[in-house]
C-alpha cells in the first residue's frame, strides 16, 4: 500500500487524518510539521513515523522535546505513541474513508480542513489549533467582529437575562456571536443573539461532539435555529459521542474564533473559566459579568475580575471594544414611572435575586391581599417576572426608571437619550 | 335440632344481612362451618367450642353443621364468633328461639368467653335498620357507635355468660342511649395557627383553600414548616356537621379505627400516609375492598407528603377520586363505592435537593428538575387550584416569641361564613363548594364586570394562561370574594387568585 501515490484527493487525505481523533492533537500536529502533508502521513512507513515521533536522545529518535512539558510527556510516553502508530496503519482504509467523506457531504456536514482557505484566520494562529472543523450551517466570518459568550450551564434567572440580552445586543450591533450550545449561559447568549431584531451577523455554535449530534438534547430546536443563522461548528467527525473530555478541548475553540471572550456566571470549578485561560493564552480579550461575593456561582467571574479582566455591567461596555455603539434597551412603554405607594414598596424590595411571595410579604410588610395586587399590577405591567414559580425578580433595565437613588425616595426620571 | 340468628357482613360501606344456621344432629362428633367463608371466620370454630367450654357449656358430642346464609356472599371479619356462638346454644335448647327473632348479633369471642369489639357496627346497625330487625346485641366497646342509630335498640354485653342472661330474659336487655347534641361539642385538638410564626402566604393560601375546598400545594425547600401548615388546616375547616361526623364515623368503624366506647368521631380526619403508599391502600382494596386513605380523609385532609417521590400509580389514582368526590373499587365479586370528600393538601421540594432557586444550596441541573417535576402528570396538577411557596423565615422572625399570629378559630369563623354562602349560593344543585363548580357553569357564578372581564383578559394573554387555570383563577377568586363577603367578584380578589394560582411547575 505505501508505494501507491495519491489514492486520494487531498482533501480525502485530510479528512482521514482529522478523523484519527484518538491521537493527540500534539502528535499529530508534529507528525504534520515533520512530515508535510496528510499524503506524507498516509504512505510513510511505520519505521518512518516511529523515528519521526520518537523523542531525541533515543536512539534513532529526531524529535527535539518542546518547551511545554505537558506536551513534551506526551512523546516520552511510549505507549502513546506505540498506538498513534497503530492506529495510522489501521486507519488507511481508502474506500471506508471516500465514503464516509461522500455520505457526510449528502448530510449537509462540509469539511474544511487547515489547508482550506475558508478556514478562519482567527483558529490558524492559536496554539493547539484544530487540523479541520466539521460544520454544518456556515462558518464565522473572518472580517467581522466576533464575541464568544459562555458560562455555567445551572446558571441562575439573572445570569440567563444578563446572556440573553448580551447576545441581542451583540447580533443587532453585527458581532458574531460565538458559544458552545450547552445548557444555561451558552443556550442562553445564542437565543439572545437569535432573537435580535434586524440581525446582521450570526452566532455560531462549537460543538463537543459529532456536528450530526445533538448534545443536550432539551436544544435540539436551538440546534436547528443556530445551524440556519449562523452554523454549528466541531472539530469531531460525525459519530462522536458526547465524551466529557471533549469539552474543555473545544473550548478553546470558542476562544479562538472570538475576538473577546464574555463570561456570564461562571462556578469554581467551571469550564468557563477553562475558556477564559484559553482566551488569555491566545491573548483575547476577557470580559466578566459581576455577581454578588459569596455567591456560588459568580465565584469564578467575580475572580477573574479581581485578577483583572474588564468589567461587564451592559452590552455596551463590551461594544466600546470595537468603538461600537449600541441601541439601549429599554422598556418601551413606560419611561415616567409613577408606582403608587404599595407598589412602590414592592417594586423597590425586588432586584435580580429572586425572592420568593413570602419573603417580599416579610420585607415590605404588606398583607398578602395587597401583596397579590401589587405583584400581579407589575407584572403585567412588565416591570417584574415570575422566572419560577412564586419567585419575582424585577426585570433588568430596573435601574432605567430611577435616576437618583437616594434612601427610600427614588426619584423616576425621564430617560436621557428618547 | 335447628337454629339460626341474624348477623350481617360488611360489603364496601354497607352491611349485608347473614343468617346464620346451626344443626346439632346424631352422627360422629364433629364441627363443620360452611358458607364462603374467610380464614378469619374459618377460624371462628375452635374459637367458639373453646369459649363455650371455658364459659361452662358442653358441647355434646354430636354432628355440629353451620351455615352462613348466603351462602354466596363473602364472609370476612370476626364479627361470626358471637352469632355462631349462639346459634350453637340454640340449637342446644339454651337459648330460646324465640328470643332470637329481630336481634342482630355481632362479636369477636376470647377463648374465655368475654367479648371483644368489632370492626364496621355502624354500618351493621344501617343493615339491622334497613333489614326490618330492631334490636343489636354487640360487644360492650361498641355499643356506643352502634347507639348513634337512633331507630334500633342497641345493648351490649362483655361475656357470653351474659349474653345468654340478656337472650334468656329479654326483659333485662337495656338498650343504650346516645345523646348526638351532647357529642357534637368535642372539638378539634391538633395543631393551632397561632403557634406558626410568620408564613403569611402560606396562611392566606390554607385559608382560602379551606374556604373553597379547593386543594392545596405547599412548595418549599425541606424543614421550612410545610407539614406543620398542613396539620393545622383541619382546625380552620368548619365545624362537622352530624352527617358527616356520620360518614367519618362510619369509615372509621368498618376500618376497625374507632377508639374503644366513642359514638362519633367529632374531628375532622387528617390522614397523612407515607410517600411509599401503594395505589390500593390509597383507594380502598382487598378481595372485598376496606376504605383506603382517601376515603379515610374524607370530608377533612388528606395530606400527601414529597408528592414526586409518590410511585406513579398512587398518583394517578387521585385522579378521579378528586373529580368525582368517590372511589369506585371494582373488583370480581361486585364494585364498591366509598367515599372521597377530601381536601389534597400536597408537599412537594422544588427539586431533588429541595434548595432550587437557591444556587448557591441547590446544585441540580435543569434535566434533573424537569425530571423530579416531571413525575406529576398535568392531568393531576390541573386539580390543584391553589399553590403557595413556603420560605424559610429569617433568624429575627423565629426568635419573635409574641408573634401576633391569628389562631386558628378565628380563621375557621370566617372560613365558616364563606361556607355559608357557598351553600345558599349553589342550593339545589349537586356540589356544595366554589372548588367544584363545573366549568361549564362557571360564568354563571363567577360573573365578572366590565372591568374585571377587562383585566382577565389582559391577564389571560400576558400570562399566557390556558383555559383551564382560567376557570381555576375564577373559582378561586370567588372563594376569595366570599371570604370577605364580597357579592361581586372584584379585581382584588382576581388579582390574590392568580397570585395563589394553579401550579405552574413547567417553568425553569
Amino acid at each position: 500500500m505505501e508505494k501507491k501515490i495519491n489514492v486520494f484527493s487531498e482533501q480525502e487525505y485530510w479528512f482521514w487524518y482529522c478523523g484519527l481523533s484518538q491521537i493527540p492533537l500534539p502528535v499529530r500536529e508534529r507528525l504534520l510539521q515533520r512530515l508535510g502533508t496528510p499524503a506524507e502521513i498516509f504512505h510513510a512507513s511505520e519505521k518512518a513515523l516511529r523515528d519521526v515521533l520518537r523523542p531525541a536522545g533515543q536512539p534513532g529518535g529526531q524529535m527535539e522535546p518542546m518547551g511545554d512539558t505537558d506536551e513534551a510527556d506526551v512523546f516520552y510516553n511510549r505507549k502513546i505513541l506505540e498506538r498513534a502508530v497503530r492506529d495510522i496503519r489501521e486507519g488507511r482504509e481508502t474506500d471506508k474513508i471516500q465514503r464516509m467523506l461522500e455520505t457526510m457531504n449528502q448530510r449537509g456536514i462540509l469539511f474544511i480542513p487547515l489547508c482550506d482557505e475558508n478556514y478562519p484566520k482567527r483558529l490558524l494562529s492559536i496554539p493547539g489549533r484544530p487540523l479541520g472543523l466539521f460544520i454544518k450551517g456556515g462558518l464565522p466570518s473572518d472580517d467581522r467582529p466576533s464575541a464568544a459568550i459562555v458560562g455555567s450551564r445551572n446558571c441562575s434567572y439573572y445570569g440567563r437575562s444578563m446572556a440573553e440580552d448580551l447576545g441581542k445586543a451583540l447580533a443587532e450591533a453585527g458581532i458574531q456571536v460565538i458559544s458552545g450550545l450547552a445548557r444555561g449561559i451558552d443556550a442562553a447568549g445564542h437565543r439572545g443573539a437569535l432573537r435580535a431584531e434586524n440581525r446582521v451577523a450570526g452566532t455560531f455554535g462549537v460543538l463537543g461532539c459529532g456536528p450530526d449530534m445533538v448534545y443536550p438534547r432539551e436544544n435540539q430546536s436551538l440546534y436547528g435555529e443556530v445551524e440556519a443563522a449562523g452554523g454549528l461548528i466541531s472539530e469531531y467527525p460525525t459519530g462522536t459521542r458526547p465524551l466529557p473530555m471533549n469539552f474543555p478541548a473545544r473550548n478553546r475553540i470558542i476562544s479562538g474564533l472570538s475576538d473577546c471572550v464574555a463570561i456570564i456566571e461562571a462556578g469554581k470549578r467551571s469550564g468557563s473559566l477553562i475558556t477564559a485561560s484559553y482566551a488569555l493564552e491566545q491573548g483575547k480579550e476577557i470580559w466578566a459579568v459581576p455577581g454578588r461575593a459569596g455567591d456560588y456561582l459568580s465565584c469564578g467571574t467575580n475572580s477573574l475580575l479581581k485578577d483583572g479582566a474588564e468589567l461587564l455591567t451592559e452590552p455596551e461596555d463590551i461594544l466600546s471594544f470595537w468603538n461600537l455603539k449600541g441601541k439601549k434597551l429599554r422598556i418601551s412603554n413606560n419611561n415616567q414611572l409613577s408606582l403608587d405607594k404599595n407598589l412602590e414598596r414592592v417594586y423597590s424590595c425586588l432586584d435580580s435575586e429572586p425572592k420568593s411571595t413570602e419573603r417580599i410579604c416579610l420585607e415590605t410588610g404588606l398583607n398578602s391581599a395587597d401583596l397579590a395586587v401589587c405583584l400581579v399590577d407589575l407584572e403585567m405591567e412588565g416591570l417584574v417576572v415570575q422566572p419560577y414559580e412564586h419567585y419575582y425578580v424585577a426585570k433588568r433595565d430596573k435601574g432605567e426608571h430611577y435616576g437618583k437613588v437616594s434612601g427610600h425616595c427614588r426619584v423616576p426620571r425621564k430617560s436621557k437619550d428618547n | 335440632m335447628y337454629s339460626k340468628v341474624y348477623s350481617a357482613a360488611i360489603q364496601g360501606m354497607e352491611g349485608r344481612l347473614v343468617t346464620v344456621e346451626a344443626d346439632v344432629s346424631d352422627g360422629l362428633p364433629s364441627f363443620d362451618m360452611v358458607g364462603a367463608l374467610s380464614t378469619e371466620v374459618k377460624e371462628a370454630a375452635p374459637r367458639v367450642r373453646t369459649a363455650l367450654k371455658n364459659a361452662g357449656y358442653r358441647l355434646p358430642p354430636k354432628r355440629i353443621v353451620i351455615n352462613l346464609a348466603p351462602a354466596d356472599v363473602r364472609k370476612d371479619g370476626t364479627l361470626f364468633d358471637l352469632p355462631v356462638a349462639v346459634a350453637v346454644l340454640a340449637a342446644m335448647d339454651i337459648i330460646p328461639a324465640e328470643n332470637l327473632e329481630g336481634l342482630l348479633l355481632a362479636g369477636e369471642l376470647g377463648l374465655g368467653g368475654e367479648l371483644r369489639p368489632v370492626a364496621g357496627v355502624m354500618a351493621l346497625a344501617a343493615c339491622a335498620q334497613e333489614s326490618g330487625l330492631s334490636e343489636m346485641l354487640v360487644p360492650d366497646g361498641n355499643v356506643q357507635e352502634g347507639a348513634v342509630n337512633q331507630e334500633i335498640r342497641v345493648c351490649g354485653a362483655s361475656h357470653l355468660n351474659e349474653v345468654v342472661k340478656l337472650l334468656k330474659e329479654p326483659d333485662m336487655r337495656k338498650a343504650v342511649r346516645v345523646d348526638l347534641a351532647s357529642c357534637m361539642e368535642n372539638r378539634h385538638s391538633g395543631m393551632d395557627f397561632k403557634d406558626i410564626r410568620g408564613q403569611e402566604t402560606a396562611r392566606r393560601a390554607a385559608e382560602i383553600a379551606a374556604a373553597g375546598m379547593h386543594n392545596l400545594l405547599l412548595l418549599g425547600p425541606p424543614g421550612v414548616g410545610k407539614t406543620l401548615i398542613a396539620r393545622c388546616i383541619p382546625g380552620i375547616l368548619p365545624k362537622l356537621t352530624l352527617a358527616e361526623s356520620l360518614e367519618i364515623s362510619r369509615i372509621n368503624s368498618i376500618c376497625g379505627l374507632m377508639p374503644e366506647g366513642t359514638a362519633l368521631l367529632m374531628e375532622r380526619p387528617f390522614r397523612a400516609p407515607h410517600h411509599t403508599v401503594t395505589a390500593a391502600a390509597l383507594t380502598g382494596g382487598g378481595r372485598v375492598p376496606r376504605p383506603g386513605e382517601l376515603s379515610l380523609a374524607s370530608h377533612g385532609v388528606l395530606f400527601l407528603d414529597e408528592l414526586p417521590e409518590m410511585s406513579r400509580m398512587s398518583l394517578e389514582a387521585l385522579r378521579q377520586p378528586l373529580e368525582e368526590k368517590r372511589v369506585v373499587v371494582s373488583r370480581l365479586y361486585g364494585s364498591y363505592e366509598f367515599p372521597a370528600k377530601f381536601m389534597l393538601v400536597a408537599a412537594m421540594n422544588p427539586c431533588p435537593c429541595g434548595y432550587f432557586p437557591d444556587r448557591n444550596k441547590c446544585r441540580c441541573s435543569a434535566p434533573q428538575i424537569q425530571k423530579y417535576l416531571g413525575k406529576l402528570s398535568r392531568p393531576l396538577m390541573d386539580r390543584i387550584d391553589i399553590s403557595v411557596t413556603v420560605e424559610r423565615l429569617p433568624f429575627r422572625e423565629l426568635q419573635e416569641k409574641n408573634g401576633h399570629a391569628e389562631a386558628s378559630g378565628i380563621i375557621r369563623e370566617r372560613v365558616e361564613k364563606a361556607r355559608l354562602a357557598q351553600k345558599e349560593r349553589f342550593a339545589g344543585t349537586d356540589f356544595l363548594y366554589n372548588s367544584s363548580i363545573p366549568g361549564c357553569r362557571i360564568l354563571e357564578y363567577c360573573s365578572l364586570g366590565k372591568p374585571e372581564e377587562e383585566f382577565m383578559r389582559k391577564a389571560f394573554d400576558t400570562m399566557e394562561m390556558s383555559a383551564r387555570a382560567y376557570h381555576r383563577v375564577l373559582r378561586v377568586a370567588r372563594t376569595i370574594a366570599d371570604l370577605e363577603g364580597a357579592v361581586i367578584v372584584e379585581k382584588k380578589h382576581l388579582k390574590e387568585a392568580i397570585l395563589y394560582g394553579a401550579p405552574k411547575l413547567q417553568k425553569m
